[in-house]
């Protein structure tokens, strides 16, 4: 049976009701026509069922219980995982990185610090030095110990990283860079940072500075002229 | 010398005073990831299910997905989106899986469908129904098929899936109907 009068819309409508979408005044017109006509009732009852037994194939679907084996294996991924992290490295290069940039900027300093020659040597061969030679001495203080602390972190990392976390290995930790400290010391500790190459890394820092002799002409005594005069004193 | 000389044993003290530190946020970390494993890893396994119909390869992407999720855990910044993240990643996982086996498979596949079909008076009439869902779901656009499966693993509401794919609920529902309607008229 087929109903002549709203065959288009009320198959529409039908589906909407059954999946609950039909507006509430087109639902009343339909629930008014489908007690009147047998087909579109039938359609109806029809659309319903269909609805539900799509609901009930996907449930189906998508349903069961994982083997009781997932999760152990699952654990035993992540636990080599673990001891063998995936491309932690890349996570962890930009540490690296700093801690040998420092070291070259470090190198740099020292090479170029006015400590290494004699003062008035100093003012001869660097006639560029900041007019301010106690702000540069203040910075070398600063940085000289950073440089030390940096050897013994990765003296200490090196030593992490071949196994051994005792007590007794010792870190100099410069004031506030103890949360620093911490990471990078258990960054080695987990195998996330390679120790050896932080051993590298400070035989660059520690190999031997080499400072070039500068010849210095004697200048001219000023004390006396030519004449003999003594020059006047106050 | 500024600084302060500090052993093993003094740092790990110290670290483990300092909030936010790295060896406590690490075990932290690993408490919070235990506790997903108890509940998260089954939702993986049913997405991948409702798309690969196939309990071992759906197993084995919910395993990459745990595994991706472990690798990545500490960037995850919402710990309560966790669960979208991972239903995102299990889906692409599974959807990659089938893209990779190629057409070569699916001839296959097609093949031993063809033969099931010549024993098809053999099968209960529910499993033929389910192997007409299943086709007409994969037949769905992405987006309606993810929250159609979403909807239909349990306990799943309107709301819940909005929150795991981070979209309005509004959304969801008119996804949901339109993917209902889809397969009702593909199936009729």
């Amino acid at each position: 049976m087929i109903c002549e009068k709203h065959s288009g819309r009320m198959a529409d409508w039908t589906t909407d009701a059954a999946l609950g979408r039909l507006r509430p005044t087109q639902e009343a017109e339909l629930l008014a026509h489908a007690g009147e006509c047998d087909a579109c009732r039938e359609a109806y009852r029809h659309a319903r069922e269909v609805a539900a037994a799509v609901d009930r194939g996907v449930e189906a679907l998508v349903s069961g219980e994982l083997s009781p084996f997932f999760a152990a294996r699952l654990r035993a991924r992540v636990a080599a995982e673990r001891v063998n992290p995936r491309s932690n490295w890349i996570v962890w290069a930009p540490v690296a990185a700093g801690v040998l940039a420092a070291g070259a900027l470090l190198l740099i300093v020292m090479i170029r610090s006015p400590q290494q020659v004699t003062p008035s040597a100093a003012l001869v061969a660097a006639p560029t030095i900041p007019s301010n030679p106690l702000g540069v001495a203040k910075t070398l203080h600063a940085l000289v110990p950073a440089r030390d602390s940096l050897q013994g972190a990765a003296s200490a990392s090196t030593r992490y990283a071949k196994g051994s976390r005792t007590s007794g290995t010792e870190i100099l930790v410069p004031p506030g860079q103890l949360a620093a400290a911490i990471q990078l010391r258990d960054a080695v500790y987990r195998g996330h940072v390679d120790g050896e190459q932080l051993a590298a890394a400070e035989t660059q820092i520690a190999k031997p500075l080499e400072v070039q002799p500068i010849e210095i002409t004697p200048l001219e005594s000023s004390d006396a002229d030519s004449a003999g005069n003594e020059p006047t004193r106050f | 010398m500024a600084g302060v000389w500090l052993n093993g044993t003094e740092m790990d003290a110290l670290s483990a005073s300092l909030p936010g530190s790295v060896v406590s946020l690490d075990a932290s970390l690993e408490r919070e990831f235990e506790q997903r494993l108890t509940d998260c890893p089954t939702l993986a396994y049913r997405v991948a299910l409702g798309v690969l119909r196939n309990t071992a390869e759906a197993e084995d992407v919910a395993q990459e997905a745990m595994l991706r999720a472990y690798r990545n855990f500490h960037r995850l910044r919402d710990r309560e989106r966790f669960r979208g993240w991972l239903v995102r990643t299990a889906w692409r996982l599974a959807l990659d899986r089938i893209r990779a086996a190629g057409r070569r498979e699916r001839r296959e596949r097609a093949a031993m469908e063809e033969g099931c079909e010549s024993r098809v008076e053999n099968v209960a009439a529910s499993w033929e129904f389910e192997r007409h869902v299943a086709r007409a779901l994969d037949e769905l656009p992405e987006k309606l098929r993810i929250v159609m499966v979403l909807a239909a693993i349990e306990g799943y509401n309107t709301r819940e899936v909005a929150n795991l794919l981070d979209i309005p609920e509004g959304t969801v529902k008119s996804r949901l109907f339109l993917a209902r309607k889809q397969l009702a008229e593909s199936l009729r």
